[in-house]
């Protein structure tokens, strides 16, 4: 078949559903693989959200930004959202777990985190707004507390001033007797000061913190939303393929090349790696071997999270909460969640060393390697077991689809969003 | 109850359509030959004739869709309104089914609404609507092929 692969394939495709056609020639790639390929590129705009009115809007945005950098958001005054998430480091930190956090997660990037359908590795977050406000009052991450967090937007007047034009007027909170200046809802254990100090609060007070509480989730899920990678070598390649440009198809290297080939054929990783952000978005468990415990439980839990959140996108906090509704109401507790885990992008994967959910490889190669032997793979019976099979690469193989993932590096940006807003 | 199966002048111009905006490339899913199949069968115990169709023009890969579907008893005299409907689906050689549970809603004219179905991968995937009716249960399966 790789003979003929070779020959010449017309393909006609009708580019983003207009009628403009498009006759790709290709000497390489059957009509089929370009069909497959031509699935993981161009990639769109971020997908809208309708349950962020501001998810779009620059003022938001450049809030969102003060916020992300900002470390009085956290309870010693030395944790920002960019503690992790580094930019320089493509958004995580370079480490398996966190060496700073007592957590057992593999730090996600935020490049294309605005693509995502659901958030963190379980899926416990519905929205990107709301999966922003879920370190903020983490215990083992930035520790704050929801009244602390809100007062250090309204009380200073650069902050609230800046809040103010995106969101109207904020409150005020200078009654501390209404409005401690620290507690909240998840501040542990219940019945401490903290806890106590919030839950002493009048219904409607509480609601104006929230108010403004998931207010700031929306600013930096629009700061966030600019995070996008999507002209990689790999997109170059593709807009070669589309229009004949000899210079865009160098783009991949032939071993690059073999290693796409791979990708979408004998390898099959487009099962999961679907579509332009090489993710489906959705849960899967591959037996990756942890690096303490077993098999994680976690999505179980992370469905009645969601399900269940004050800040989901069905919630009273939401912009259009039918969205929420039309995403909520069909997720149930099935069998079938028992040790999944997302399916990460692919795009910049070879910025984000290391890897999996616990960062349980260094390096790309033994990611593939994993696949290629399953060597250690945890057996629970579980469904997915069926299609988990040792590929069997052979080294060359296996050096293709890693030289194929780096094709999928694109780190432009605009610079001025990889630091604080000065 | 006027209108119980979708017939097959509908389903034709439907899949010459489904066809065609197939192959404008929307994005993955059903291949162009694959929407423009039967989407008629009946149940395994030969009691019902199922039929169904996407609210769009062909199913897609990893995109939320909606369904409708008629369940016409195959008896003469045979009656609809005691039947309890489920719709589900699996990829069998995955061994897995969607992550999500659709909604069914009856519509006036006695068809049935399944809203927010996803087939989240490429590949085979079995789509079943299972009718019970005074205890039994009968099955009518389709094939459903994502490219």
């Amino acid at each position: 078949m790789k003979k003929a692969a070779a020959l010449v394939a017309l393909f006609l495709i009708f580019s983003g559903c207009q009628k403009k056609p498009v006759t790709v020639v290709s000497t390489e790639f059957t009509s089929e693989e370009l069909d497959r390929i031509f699935q993981h590129s161009p990639s769109g705009d971020p997908p809208r959200d309708p349950t962020n009115i501001v998810f779009e809007k620059p003022d938001a945005a450049r809030l969102g930004q003060r916020l992300f950098f900002d470390p009085r958001f956290s309870k010693e005054g030395t944790v920002a959202c960019s503690t992790c998430h580094i930019p320089a480091r493509g958004f995580n930190d370079g480490e398996a777990l966190p060496q700073k956090f007592p957590v057992d997660r593999n730090v996600p990037t935020l490049w294309n985190v605005a693509y995502n359908r659901w958030f963190f590795w379980d899926g416990r977050v519905d929205s990107l707004w709301s999966q922003a406000l879920k370190p903020l009052e983490n215990p083992r991450e930035h520790a704050a507390t929801r009244l602390q967090v809100v007062h250090q937007v309204c009380d200073e007047p650069a902050l609230r001033s800046a809040y103010e034009r995106v969101f109207g007027p904020a409150p005020d909170l200078s009654d501390s007797g209404r409005f401690p200046p620290r507690g909240g809802p998840l501040a542990f254990p219940p019945g401490s000061p903290l806890h106590s100090a919030w839950t002493s609060m009048q219904g409607p007070d509480q609601a104006t913190v929230d108010r403004v509480f998931s207010n700031l989730g929306k600013a930096i899920a629009s700061y966030e939303r600019q995070l996008v990678s999507r002209h990689a070598p790999f997109d170059v390649f593709v807009e070669g393929l589309k229009s004949g440009d000899a210079e865009k198809l160098k783009a991949l290297s032939p071993e690059a090349r073999r290693g796409l080939r791979l990708f979408i054929g004998k390898a099959n990783c487009r099962l999961c790696h679907s579509g332009p952000q090489f993710s489906d978005g959705e849960f899967h468990n591959i037996g990756i071997p942890p690096l303490r415990g077993g098999l994680t439980p976690d999505r179980f839990a992370a469905i009645e999270e969601v399900r269940n959140d004050p800040f989901n996108m069905k919630g009273v906090f939401s912009d259009d909460r039918s969205v929420g509704e039309a995403k909520l109401d069909y997720l149930v507790r099935l069998q079938d969640a028992w040790g999944q885990i997302k399916t990460p992008t692919l795009r910049n994967i070879a910025k984000t060393a290391p890897y999996m959910h616990q960062g349980q490889f260094a390096e790309l190669e033994e990611v593939v390697r994993f696949y290629s032997t399953l060597k250690g793979m945890i057996q629970a019976g579980h469904h997915e077991r069926a299609i988990l099979t040792p590929l069997a690469l052979a080294p060359q193989e296996i050096a293709a689809l890693v030289a194929f993932l780096e094709s999928l590096s694109d780190e432009k940006i605009d610079a001025r969003l990889l630091k604080p807003i000065e | 109850m006027k209108k119980k199966v979708l017939d097959r002048r509908t389903f034709l111009i439907r899949g010459i359509g489904a066809a065609a905006l197939g192959a404008l490339g929307c994005g993955p899913g059903e291949s162009a030959k694959a929407a423009s199949a039967s989407r008629t069968t009946d149940s395994n115990g030969g009691g019902f004739t199922v039929a169904f169709e996407p609210l769009r023009p062909s199913i897609p890969m990893n995109e939320i869709f909606d369904l409708r579907f008629t369940v016409a008893p195959k008896a003469k005299e045979g009656k609809t309104d005691d039947l309890s409907v489920q719709v589900d689906a699996r990829m069998p050689a995955h061994g897995h089914g969607m992550n999500r549970v659709p909604k069914l809603t009856r519509q006036g004219d006695g068809s049935y609404k399944a809203e927010g179905m996803l087939f989240h991968m490429p590949g085979h995937w079995e789509l079943y609507f299972d009718i019970t009716q005074g205890g039994k249960t009968e099955r009518a399966q389709f094939d459903v092929d994502l490219k």
